[in-house]
């Protein structure tokens, strides 16, 4: 690099105002756009982990004709499955004094609320309820059902059960709230309401009300193909995105449209960089026109101007995403402090979550800002070619 | 080989008042530069001084003739290699000394040296030892802003030589300073000039200054005179 290029940018960096605002500008544009990145990528991380584990599992296995669920041998694929339950589930309509519910009970064992899926959930238990004595079923409702119910612990509420075979009657059963979860995603939990799951039979006596839901292991979580072929056939077995498929293709799309709205805010921010650019020849005209005098060739004073302007976009960015990332890996006490001030609207989202950094789509917004700065930028620096010294002394 | 050679020069401006007619500033004029020697070229205002000068330092183009600098007819050189030409074979002073405000005095004498590629460290021996000459030791770090008139002409003269150009062109360089300072620069101009063996074309309305000079010509009536001639 020609020393005085480095000089030239080096006293423009420091000395130009206008260079500083669009270092600040550049910075303030791709900080919230990394917080974005942030936020919904591990939100609908956070939201796809709450379906997976409280759900729908990975893989289910459900009865087609040809063999017994009871026939899964899970410890055949210990490498794979991290764990296999059994569950039975149907819909009811929940009741109390003051209010209707629709819910999905699940019926499940003991072992179903493994260490897994205790990370994603949390139980308030009332030890009155473990110690009673009372004829009621205990059931498990969600935080979210038992504030639009107005009922806790202790009470009781009404299941309308909604018949697996259409011969059935609707019945209601009464049952007692033995414990409330939370696992911080109110629009699933208001959903959901956990029995012991030979109760659940009782309720939902068909087969097709029951199924295996499978965990898999770390290591085939991006592999679930590889499991079903190794279970081979016997079952129907579905994965975690098909069920719920209008959420998770909500997720995608909300993904892509997000990432095509920053990038077009990107676009802005370097196009602001070229106007940037030109102002600097404005204003420079005369140091640019003694530069050539003494011997400067316009490729030169080009080159002088590129990097004063590129370098302080690129020092932007990266002040940025710094800023960025430290916002982003400290938005869930964020959003959680603004929820508690009384931002109600935020009760919809998922406000504890696991931070994922989409480090892929980072980088790209980042390359997309580069390259568009440095094809601006060096179209509005063809005006420098208009600067001759003689032009000036003419005009002095 | 002259430094500066100027040969049938015509130069013609159009008028800006009078449709497509055209005003001939410079007419058939010819002129080298003598190795070594001090050049001075006198006239009234509006006689076409930095017009010559302007075209002698390839800075404007000629309607007709040729510039040769060092051999190499201007005309025939694309932006880059004027350019080149200009920063190693020709050192510019003006009146408005024309220095980069946000640059030091220091890296101001530098920057010939530095576009031509040469590292900071390796060239600012050069520039310091010519800001000591001219007497300004203690203000290489002050900007231009911070320098008065006469120190700022100084700091364009070292410039000018900073790349031991062939040939200094100055036009009317203390024409902006007082009787003092103007005499002061001057003296350093020629005497660095001469102890560096540099050629000097100057441009001035001063006749003192002028016939310190070895040659000094007068610009009338489109074309130049010979007033003195070196011995």
């Amino acid at each position: 690099m020609n020393p005085f290029v480095l000089l030239w940018s080096r006293k423009r960096v420091l000395k130009r105002g206008r260079l500083t605002s669009c270092l600040i500008l550049i910075a303030l544009v791709m900080a919230p756009l990394v917080c974005a990145l942030i936020f919904s990528d591990s939100m609908m991380e956070g939201i796809t982990s709450k379906y997976i584990y409280l759900s729908d599992g990975h893989l289910q296995l459900n009865w087609n004709g040809e063999k017994e669920l009871s026939d899964f041998k899970a410890d055949e694929y210990s490498s794979m499955l991290y764990s296999c339950d059994e569950v039975t589930s149907g819909y009811a309509l929940m009741y109390s004094a003051t209010g209707t519910s629709n819910v999905m009970v699940k019926g499940v064992g003991k072992s179903y609320f493994n260490d897994r899926r205790m990370d994603q959930v949390t139980f308030a238990v009332s030890q009155l309820a473990e110690g009673s004595t009372s004829n009621l079923k205990g059931i498990s409702i969600s935080r979210a059902t038992a504030d639009e119910l107005k009922v806790s612990i202790g009470d009781r509420v009404a299941l309308m059960i909604v018949p697996d075979d259409v011969d059935k009657v609707l019945r209601p059963v009464l049952c007692r709230i033995d414990s409330i979860f939370s696992s911080g995603y109110d629009q699933l939990d208001s959903l959901l309401c956990f029995v012991d799951i030979d109760y659940a039979k009782t309720l939902y006596g068909a087969k097709e009300s029951t199924c295996l839901e499978l965990l898999v292991t770390s290591e085939y979580m991006e592999k679930l193909d590889d499991v079903i072929s190794a279970i081979g056939g016997g079952y129907d077995i579905s994965k975690w995105n098909e069920h719920n498929v209008s959420v998770y293709e909500n997720f995608v799309t909300s993904r892509q449209m997000i990432l095509i709205i920053l990038m077009l805010v990107v676009v802005v921010a370097a196009f602001y960089t070229a106007s940037v650019a030109q102002q600097m020849i404005q204003d420079d005209m005369q140091e640019i026109a003694i530069t050539k005098l003494i011997g400067a060739s316009d490729t030169l004073v080009r080159r002088s101007a590129f990097l004063s302007v590129y370098t302080v976009t690129f020092i932007g960015m990266i002040l940025g995403i710094i800023l960025g990332l430290l916002i982003g890996l400290n938005l869930g006490p964020i959003l959680t402090w603004l929820s508690s001030m009384g931002l109600k609207s935020l009760s919809f989202y998922l406000l504890d979550f696991d931070i994922t950094v989409p480090w892929l789509s980072i980088l790209l917004i980042s390359a997309s800002l580069l390259l568009i700065s440095y094809i601006s930028i060096q179209v509005s620096l063809g005006k420098t070619k208009r600067i001759t010294p003689i032009r000036l002394f003419t005009s002095m | 080989m002259h430094p500066i050679e100027l040969v049938s020069i015509t130069k013609r401006f159009k008028a800006a008042e009078k449709g497509n007619d055209e005003i001939t500033i410079l007419q058939d004029l010819n002129l080298s530069i003598v190795q070594g020697q001090s050049t001075a070229i006198i006239g009234k205002s509006g006689s076409g001084k930095s017009t010559l000068l302007h075209i002698a330092g390839g800075l404007d183009s000629p309607t007709e003739g040729k510039v040769i600098c060092s051999g190499t007819d201007f005309a025939t050189l694309d932006d880059k290699r004027r350019s080149v030409l200009r920063n190693r074979h020709i050192g510019f002073i003006f009146q408005a000394n024309l220095l980069l405000e946000d640059f030091s005095a220091l890296e101001n004498v530098m920057a010939p040296a530095l576009i031509s590629g040469v590292k900071a460290r390796e060239c600012k021996d050069r520039a310091v030892e010519l800001l000591e000459r001219l007497g300004l030791a203690d203000r290489m770090d002050h900007v231009p802003g911070k320098l008065s008139g006469g120190e700022k002409q100084r700091v364009a003269i070292c410039r000018a030589l900073m790349n031991r150009p062939e040939v200094i062109l100055a036009d009317e360089p203390t024409g902006a300073l007082d009787e003092e300072n103007a005499s002061e620069v001057e003296n350093l101009l020629l005497d660095l000039v001469r102890e560096e063996g540099r050629s000097l074309l100057l441009v001035t309305h001063n006749q003192d200054f002028a016939f310190k000079c070895d040659n000094v010509y007068l610009l009338k009536n489109r074309n130049l005179t010979l007033e003195k001639e070196a011995t």
